[in-house]
């Protein structure tokens, strides 16, 4: 029926898995609260909340969405991690993407990933999205899986 | 005067998708193009805010574009960059999109009331910005994918016009913003050289709206890049892929040449009079059709002597004003409305109306009927909105 705007149902990457641990003034933060916030169909998003273990451990698996593609709608995504420890509130991750892939975020696979909660200033990583984070990493690895 | 490469233009047009929430507008603005933060945290940019879509049916706002002073590689440079839709306001921006009657500027040009209605909504935080400006402006570069091109097309002309700074252009998959006359207008205050205007072949949201909006520059066959694929996935007009398209590459590089003549008044003679049957999933019958209309309009218009300017700006829908005028054709000597029942015979086999046999039975009502059904078939994504038109 429709000449121009199909609508083909397409998959897309809200989030690209995240694991690392978090820390506080350098020793783990166990049972860290994380909240993940992700918006991209309205304002208000939605949020998830994770559990880091004992050793301040924690894993955000993929969050992977199929949706309707419209000729005339880019796709916006927005990213927040906030992180609750001993009454405090942190935010540790806050990025736009506009690209749907996997790692999108950062352009590959970030490593050996630590979170200092207490780190003052956060790095800003503008190469392939716009992200700030207060989480470092050993290397990215950029090889497609 | 300064231009920015196709590169930077796309990666730009690009990378203000990014900006989901005004919470990102900071981080858009470290990117290296723009002038930084002073110590104080303090960024001298300013975010836009449009209402984007009907004021009284979704009253949906949404940060839609950034008044930036650029770098140290653009030094005394003012970027305005506009977003187009997206997946979380779509609704909204479709509102606008449809709203395609025409509405005279403030320079007195008719443009796209839609379009129109976004910009002006944006206009006093420009003013703003650009009266809180204190030194010199070498250049406004104002820029946009999409929708965000459509109103990147009126800042620009509002730039040019008002504050007279040189002004630069570039669009890469934008609609047409307003009339003939618009477009005219806004070349000789842009410049034909200043305006850059990137398309794929198979976009189809530059073929919309229909006649009588046209793109600027005028005469102006723009960078068109060649594309392959079909209209009907939409492909063609997504960002990522104009990017692709346009990276490593210069202005004068991208200058693909349009495979077919459509401007050529004897090429739409001969196309209006071929046998061979018109498929209006093609990307080429949008263009035949659209420069068929504008040439049976003007034969029209030019033997009742009728001014069309006239004829379009006014309370009427355009399909009622095009009904008009071809209506009139009909009624006049041979050699005038031949062309018109060509045309008509045309657009109902490409809808795949039962075509008419004769003259008579090419009624007023029915022109409209037809003119109806093909602007609603060009702008399908607006959907039931467009049934006004």
């Amino acid at each position: 029926m429709s000449l121009f705007f199909g609508g083909e149902k397409v998959e897309a990457v809200l989030f690209s898995p995240l694991a690392g641990k978090i820390t506080y003034k350098g020793k783990p933060a166990s049972g860290a609260v994380l909240k993940l916030w992700i918006a991209w169909k309205d304002q208000d998003g939605e949020t998830e909340v994770f559990n880091a273990d004992e050793e301040g451990n924690f894993s955000i698996p993929a969050k992977i969405i199929e949706y309707k593609s419209s000729t005339l709608a880019q796709i916006s995504i927005g990213q927040m991690i906030t992180v609750e420890y001993k009454g405090g509130e942190y935010t540790i991750w806050k990025a736009g993407k506009s690209s749907t892939n996997l790692y999108g975020e950062l352009g590959g696979r970030p490593e050996n990933i630590v979170c200092e909660l207490t780190k003052e200033e956060m790095d800003t990583h503008l190469d392939s999205a716009l992200l700030e984070t207060r989480c470092v990493w050993t290397k990215l690895d950029t090889e497609k899986d | 005067m300064n231009e920015i490469s196709p590169a930077v233009a796309s990666t730009l047009a690009d990378r203000i998708y990014a900006v989901q929430n005004p919470m990102l507008v900071d981080l858009f603005l470290k990117l290296p193009f723009f002038m930084a933060a002073d110590k104080s945290g303090a960024s001298p940019n300013t975010h836009l805010k449009a209402e984007v879509g009907g004021r009284v049916v979704l009253n949906v706002k949404d940060g839609f574009g950034v008044c930036a002073y650029g770098g140290k590689d653009y030094e005394d440079e003012i970027f305005l960059i506009f977003r187009g839709t997206t997946t979380a306001n779509r609704k909204a921006d479709i509102l606008t999109d449809a709203r395609i009657g025409i509405t005279s500027n403030s320079a007195g040009l008719p443009v796209h009331t839609g379009f129109h209605h976004c910009f002006t909504s944006m206009l006093p935080d420009i003013k703003r910005f650009f009266s809180e400006h204190k030194g010199n402006i070498k250049v406004v570069h104002c820029l946009g994918h999409s929708l965000g091109g459509a109103v990147a097309s009126l800042a620009a002309d509002w730039v040019a016009r008002t504050l007279k700074h040189p002004t630069k252009l570039y669009t890469f998959g934008s609609p047409r913003v307003g009339t003939d006359w618009f477009a005219n207008s806004t070349t000789s205050a842009l410049r034909k050289e200043n305006m850059h205007r990137v398309y794929h072949r198979t976009d189809p949201v530059p073929m919309v709206p229909l006649y009588p909006f046209m793109h600027g520059p005028y005469h102006g066959e723009g960078h068109y890049i060649y594309s392959a694929q079909p209209l009907s996935s939409g492909v063609a007009h997504k960002m990522a892929n104009y990017s692709e398209s346009v990276k490593k590459k210069t202005w004068e590089q991208l200058c693909d040449v349009p495979e077919q003549p459509y401007n050529i008044e004897r090429a739409i003679e001969g196309w209006l009079k071929s046998k061979s049957p018109v498929d209006s999933s093609s990307a080429a019958f949008w263009r035949w059709i659209d420069s068929a209309l504008i040439y049976v309009l003007k034969k029209v218009a030019m033997a009742a002597i009728m001014s069309l300017q006239a004829v379009f700006i006014g309370a009427f829908t355009l399909a009622d004003k095009i009904a008009y005028i071809l209506a009139k054709g009909i009624d006049l000597a041979e050699q005038i409305s031949v062309w018109v029942e060509l045309l008509m015979r045309k657009i109902m086999q490409a809808l795949g109306m039962k075509v008419a046999k004769n003259k008579k039975e090419l009624t007023k009502t029915l022109i409209r009927q037809v003119l109806v059904r093909l602007t609603n078939k060009a702008n399908q994504e607006a959907q039931n909105a467009l049934k006004k038109l």
